[in-house]
């Protein structure tokens, strides 16, 4: 209990200096203090798992330093009362729908985030993990929990793209090739 | 060494991030609000039924009076398992199920009363398959998790001042400003909490496609044996008896496991020859699930499955569950993940209002957004004042009375009227539903569980009246 509440201390204290870091005009001084905060950061999730072990005591150093920062900007925050005048913007009564190409193009688009960018996630997922050497279980594990964010990568190199083909075409060969790899070897 | 992200590099980033966000706004929306009353579950479910009551002490013999009961009540035959919900710190309760019908375990082992919890399921239910057929939900949820990742990668390309503003929080009149730094500051500090939310959420719908993949490449498209590796091979037991001996295996487990956590017996391929005892039982030090002691149905020993000393990558597979819900630990941590779980709702709901608000015009979709945020929850609890008073199921309620209040809501020109008017609505039903519960459960209400949850609901109120009464001081009706 007593290292709980060290823990919790020390990461309040963490949050405390990187905020005095944040303040400071002083570029040396922030450097010290972000240096502090982050060795005070570590002595917490230490502490965290010491007394509860590695697993949970990660998960209470996360929650607790994100509970603790939000709790920080809460009462640093700024009351700004300008004198804003409150715009009432006038209603517009109807849609303005979007023309027929418009909406194909965007289902399309969907459709690519959804499926294309899913299957050539997992795909490239299950080559990139079983090229690693590591036993198969852990290989499926670091799949299963890594995957996620190679389709987000994909789906957000998708939508960020101005040039929309090229997205689509390289994800859509990154799925061909680890098809094939996968599949052929 | 500086980091640093080009404008044009962010500008796309921006505008990819818009793109997801509004193309899983209102789902999203939902999965992130019922998850976050999901967390607290276990609560609802006895909140529900505060008559039924909580027991932590059973003894085996208990438990195998009332499974023997449930088995002559299902004429001695299930046809899939039989599970036994243990009692435990945060459901203290025992329950039986089986082929769709479930019982709550009286303390001297006789079956009380079914199982009714149609006010948390609606919300479970939500937050798993959005109502859905559970397949098809389970799927298009677990894509909200690969999307939330998408938008958590945006997210960071897309915010340039992300150290220059890590602190900053402006109140006051400028409503676009607080609500652009509401959902910078919560979204960046709770980042960990919300990738692992993401990735973690993806498993349950999607992971058999990925294990698809993965027994293809590895096993020879051989799947089970794949399941094998992870879960631990089935196995095989011949001429048991029909009625299991759950007492004796439950004594057992305390000799072989006496510093875990019993939570379920299962009984495998129940009441045939090939039956056997799985105890699931939790190490406390652990995230996995539970570890699952085999038996035979003599109450003999056989083996673990072996999560609890297993490889690294199975109890991480095995981990998920807890971590996403925030099962584990003090009660505390319940609290911590439902508050961080209602700060990724008011993430999704202020994305959505700065869209909004850049777009300089009001028209239908500002109105079906309020209507969105705030007929979610009026329609939840008119749903569970409906359940209360007049036994109504609550899923058709809910979406009848969100359908209507969207109607209301379009047909209302003016968004601050639609606005306040929803918060009054919703003020009033928080303060409505309590006093209903505590009305129709008295005096079994006068317990700590079902307290707690009345007056949160009482506090909840004051919260939103609270808001709303900030945004008519702000002028909103001048």
């Amino acid at each position: 209990m007593m290292l709980s509440l060290a823990a919790f201390a020390g990461s309040a204290f963490a949050v405390g200096m990187f905020y005095t870091a944040w303040r400071t005009q002083q570029p040396a001084t922030g450097q010290i203090m972000k240096g502090l905060a982050v060795v005070l950061m570590l002595v917490s999730l230490w502490l965290w798992s010491y007394e509860h072990g590695p697993e949970l005591g990660t998960c209470y150093a996360v929650v607790a330093f994100s509970l603790q920062a939000w709790s920080w900007i809460y009462v640093a925050r700024q009351r700004i009362d300008k004198n804003i005048k409150r715009v009432v913007l006038p209603f517009e009564s109807g849609m303005q729908w979007p023309g027929v190409n418009n909406i194909t193009l965007r289902l399309l688009k969907a459709a690519a985030v959804i499926f294309l960018c899913a299957v050539s996630a997992m795909l490239l997922t299950v080559v990139w993990t079983t090229a690693l050497p590591m036993n198969k279980v852990n290989q499926i594990a670091l799949g299963i929990y890594t995957m996620p964010v190679l389709w987000g990568a994909f789906v957000y190199w998708l939508c960020a793209d101005n040039t929309e083909w090229r997205p689509v075409l390289s994800v859509s060969l990154i799925g061909v090739l680890s098809y094939l790899l996968i599949y052929s070897v | 060494m500086k980091i640093s992200i080009s404008p044009n590099a962010n500008k796309n980033a921006l505008k990819s991030h818009a793109w997801v966000g509004l193309a899983v706004s209102v789902l999203m929306y939902w999965v992130c609000f019922s998850g976050a009353l999901s967390v607290f579950s276990q609560e609802l479910l006895r909140w529900e039924q505060p008559h039924v009551a909580d027991n932590l002490d059973y003894s085996p013999a208990t438990i195998q009076a009332a499974y023997e009961q449930f088995l002559t009540m299902q004429g001695g035959s299930a046809e899939g398992d039989i599970v036994v919900r243990l009692p435990t710190q945060d459901l203290p309760r025992a329950r039986i199920s089986a082929d769709g019908e479930v019982w709550n375990i009286a303390p001297d082992g006789s079956l009380s009363e079914p199982s009714s919890t149609p006010i948390t399921d609606l919300i479970v239910d939500l937050h798993v398959a959005l109502h859905l057929p559970e397949d098809t939900g389970m799927m298009i949820v677990s894509m909200l998790g690969a999307m939330l990742s998408a938008l958590i990668i945006s997210g960071i390309i897309a915010h340039r001042r992300i150290f220059k503003d890590a602190f900053r929080l402006r109140t006051g009149n400028n409503e676009q400003l607080t609500q652009g730094d509401l959902h910078n500051r919560m979204s960046v500090w709770g980042l960990p909490f919300h990738l692992m939310i993401a990735l973690t959420g993806v498993y349950f719908g999607l992971a058999s496609f990925l294990t698809s993949f993965y027994a293809d490449a590895l096993y020879a498209g051989n799947k089970m044996d794949l399941f094998a590796d992870i879960y631990g091979s089935s196995i095989q037991v011949e001429a048991q008896p029909q009625i299991a001996n759950i007492a004796g295996a439950l004594t057992e487990l305390d000799r072989i496991a006496p510093n875990t956590q019993p939570i379920f017996v299962t009984l495998e391929n129940a009441t045939r020859d090939s039956q056997y005892i799985l105890l699931s039982s939790q190490h406390m030090d652990k995230l996995i699930y539970a570890e699952q002691y085999r038996f035979d149905s003599h109450g003999n020993y056989i083996n673990k499955v072996g999560y609890s000393d297993g490889k690294a990558g199975q109890q991480a597979i095995f981990s998920v569950y807890r971590i996403h819900f925030g099962h584990f630990g003090p009660e505390a941590m319940k609290i911590f993940f439902g508050l961080m779980g209602f700060a990724l709702t008011i993430i999704s709901v202020t994305g959505i209002n700065l869209w909004l608000a850049k777009r300089q015009k009001q028209d239908i979709l500002n109105q079906l957004w309020v209507g969105i945020v705030w007929g979610t929850p009026i329609a939840m609890v008119i749903a569970a004042i409906a359940s209360l008073l007049f036994g109504l199921a609550t899923k058709p309620v809910f979406w009848v009375i969100l359908t209507a209040v969207l109607v209301g809501a379009l047909r209302q020109q003016v968004l601050v009227k639609t606005h306040l008017g929803l918060l009054k609505m919703l003020t009033i039903l928080l303060v409505i539903l309590p006093v209903t519960h505590a009305v129709v459960h008295y005096p079994d209400v006068m317990v700590l569980n079902s307290l707690v949850i009345d007056v949160a609901f009482v506090v909840f109120a004051a919260c939103v009246w609270r808001y709303r009464d900030s945004r008519i001081r702000k002028g909103w009706l001048s």
